[in-house]
């Protein structure tokens, strides 16, 4: 259907899943077999736009930016201009939330995501089954709910199944156009392998170096989960031994030919500097494969 | 007014090809507080959340009053839900915790008042309406979380595992406060755990669940004292129900490993005879408070008596519990705490058989 309507509308394009589309300029439908095309306006008449919608559900499109602060974080992630923000963000990091169906009204949304933070953050949606809650290290408190919590409170409001992806802290704002797409494609292979309503980058690393086909997507990852550790070779060799001798300290230390208490404060400083705990099994075996993904890349 | 019909309902997850329910059916009266209890995994959660509409129904049939349910979006079935986190707002006070729900669905603002306020005397926490949640005592806000269901005035409420997350002490006196809520309210409640204690306290009707297939259903005594199976046997009662294999004949059960014969009442000896047991394996169960070590009792029964080398002897106040081993099958008996028993001593208690079970040592199924 989709190339019998191209041969009419020559605008046409099917919406690609990391795509944020520009609203303005297209008239959007989901075909029954659930693909979002858009057609040019300046292409469909009056008479067009109503035998299109005889056949294809109109869409709406993402909510749009509300916020001065979610228009910045909006035309960061989709234009790649780094805006001049009032306050530099230090640290952020995505959370990709989805919902079972879509909302009648997205204020309320806001309005619930208000009650959950101290400080309000920054919404960007994809489309309107999904978006990216933008977590500054600002915004953080005390209080603050666990995801699943989250989802308790959201479900009991708006009879929704809503579910969480957790990506990493990035302190570098030229990365988030590609920290975007990069969760939103991280979350689509992870998506066939798990079922959990909230899923962090750090669990899903097994899954998604299964589906790494390219450098770049493996460096993302490597640069995420290493942090500022990434080019300290001695501290990560140290850290693959300590795995590489299941987690046991004195072994580790024997092997490196170094003091226990000297290998213990490496493992620290580690923990400290990309904050995963590398002595939990889940996050051990994440950090393993990705020191092994590295050393093939390097 | 709610009366849910629950028809040959499976649930199956694409993904994996796991069957996570399986021919589920069940009538549930209105004013019923139903109580679905079971291990972990067994489908008890899935199956409320299929009734709430956050899972599809793979096949099968729900109505509430008559109306099929199926394709009804969940915020058009008229239910509240209440988590197991009892998570609310911290940045929202009680008022608008509870409110908050009613807003969304475009209530008037004095209908939403008056809700939150009726729903606030029912709980106790009208001073502390503005409150943030930080402010409140762990009681208070599981009050505040069972209020932000009571507003919506919804007939029919869903409970999943809502007091597992709170300490022992608080989690006796909530199932006390919804017992009341649900006796002032009487709405169709479904309650959904795997303490069998909260199950057994809470429930007008139990449904005992096992790998997403219902075991047994009915009231909870009925279930405690004529369990179907071996599994309802175990599960419900604490501490849960001795079981030991043997053989029939027509002197009475012989214990497997010792061959000890304990004597079997005539009246369960007719139905073991009707159903062709003699001479066959079965397993015979016995709840703990029935094994004695009374002297009149075990006066009276000497066919049923064994000696018993103790290995621990638990004081738990009011009663005190004997773990021991009949012919290395474990066993736990309940007896009174002036019973003066250290571990290492031997001593002779009795079974009472009027009230055991025998159950098919194959399909575990209770012979009846």
């Amino acid at each position: 259907m989709i190339e019998k309507l191209k041969n009419i509308y020559t605008s046409l394009i099917v919406k690609q899943p990391n795509q944020i589309e520009r609203a303005a300029d297209y008239q959007w439908f989901i075909t029954p077999a659930n693909e979002i095309i858009g057609i040019e306006k300046q292409e469909l008449d009056k008479k067009d736009r109503s035998l299109l919608r005889l056949f294809l559900t109109p869409y709406q499109g993402a909510h749009p930016p509300v916020t001065t602060r979610e228009k910045k974080w909006y035309q960061l992630i989709n234009e790649q201009e780094e805006p001049n923000f009032k306050q530099q963000p230090s640290l952020y990091r995505f959370i990709l939330f989805t919902l079972s169906e879509p909302l009648i009204d997205p204020t309320d949304f806001r309005e619930a995501i208000d009650g959950l933070y101290s400080t309000r953050p920054a919404i960007v949606w994809v489309n309107q089954l999904s978006g990216m809650i933008i977590e500054e290290e600002a915004i953080i408190d005390e209080e603050m709910l666990s995801y699943e919590e989250m989802i308790e409170v959201f479900t009991i409001d708006f009879y929704l199944d809503v579910r969480f992806y957790i990506g990493p802290y990035l302190s570098e704002l030229n990365k988030a156009h590609d920290y975007f797409s990069w969760m939103q494609d991280s979350y689509q292979k992870l998506k066939k392998f798990s079922t959990k309503p909230v899923m962090s980058y750090v669990t899903a690393i097994p899954y998604l170096l299964t589906t790494i086909t390219n450098q770049a997507d493996g460096r993302f990852l490597i640069d995420a989960m290493l942090k500022d550790t990434v080019d300290d070779e001695e501290l990560l060799r140290s850290i693959q031994i300590f795995l590489e001798c299941n987690s046991n300290v004195s072994l580790a230390a024997k092997e490196l030919y170094m003091h226990r208490n000297s290998l213990q404060y490496r493992i620290d400083k580690f923990i400290e500097k990309t904050t995963i705990d590398v002595k939990q099994f889940e996050n051990a075996l994440a950090v393993y494969l990705v020191l092994l993904l590295k050393r093939h890349f390097d | 007014m709610a009366e849910l019909s629950l028809r040959n309902i499976d649930k199956v997850y694409e993904k994996d090809g796991v069957k996570a329910v399986s021919d589920f059916n069940l009538e549930i009266k209105d004013k019923e507080f139903v109580v679905f209890v079971g291990p972990s995994g067994c489908g008890k959660s899935t199956t409320l959340r299929m009734i709430a509409g956050l899972e599809e129904i793979t096949s099968g049939e729900l109505y509430i009053n008559g109306k099929l349910m199926n394709d009804v979006a969940p915020k058009d079935r008229d239910i509240a839900m209440v988590f197991q986190n009892y998570a609310l707002y911290p940045h929202m006070n009680v008022y608008d915790n509870m409110a908050f729900g009613l807003k969304l669905r475009k209530f008037k603002k004095d209908e939403i008042d008056r809700r939150v306020k009726d729903a606030a005397e029912i709980l106790g926490l009208e001073a502390f309406l503005d409150r943030k949640p930080k402010a409140l005592s762990g009681g208070q806000r599981q009050r505040v979380a069972l209020g932000r269901a009571i507003v919506r005035d919804a007939q029919v409420f869903l409970m999943d595992e809502p007091l597992s997350n709170l300490d022992a002490k608080l989690r006796v006196q909530m199932r006390a406060e919804i017992q009341k809520l649900h006796k002032r309210l009487e709405t169709t409640s479904i309650y959904v755990t795997h303490d069998q204690t909260e199950a057994m306290t809470m429930a007008t009707n139990l449904v005992v669940l096992k790998d997403g297939i219902i075991q047994q259903v009915g009231a909870p005594k009925a279930i405690y004292d004529n369990p179907d199976n071996v599994f309802v046997g175990g599960f419900i009662g604490s501490p849960a129900m001795n079981f030991f294999n043997g053989t029939l004949d027509e002197d009475g059960f012989h214990v497997s490993g010792n061959g000890q014969v304990i004597t079997v009442p005539e009246g369960k000896m007719k139905v073991l005879r009707e159903n062709n047991y003699i001479g066959k394996e079965v397993i015979l169960g016995v709840r703990p408070e029935d094994i004695h070590d009374e002297p009149v009792f075990l006066d009276a029964n000497p066919g049923s008596t064994i000696e018993a080398n103790i290995d621990v002897a638990e004081l738990m106040g009011s009663e005190s519990y004997l773990y021991s081993k009949l012919a290395d099958q474990d066993f736990v008996a309940r007896v009174d705490s002036r019973t003066d028993v250290s571990g290492g001593e031997t001593i002779t208690l009795a079974f009472d058989m009027h009230k055991c079970h025998f159950f098919n040592a194959e399909t575990e199924e209770r012979i009846k």
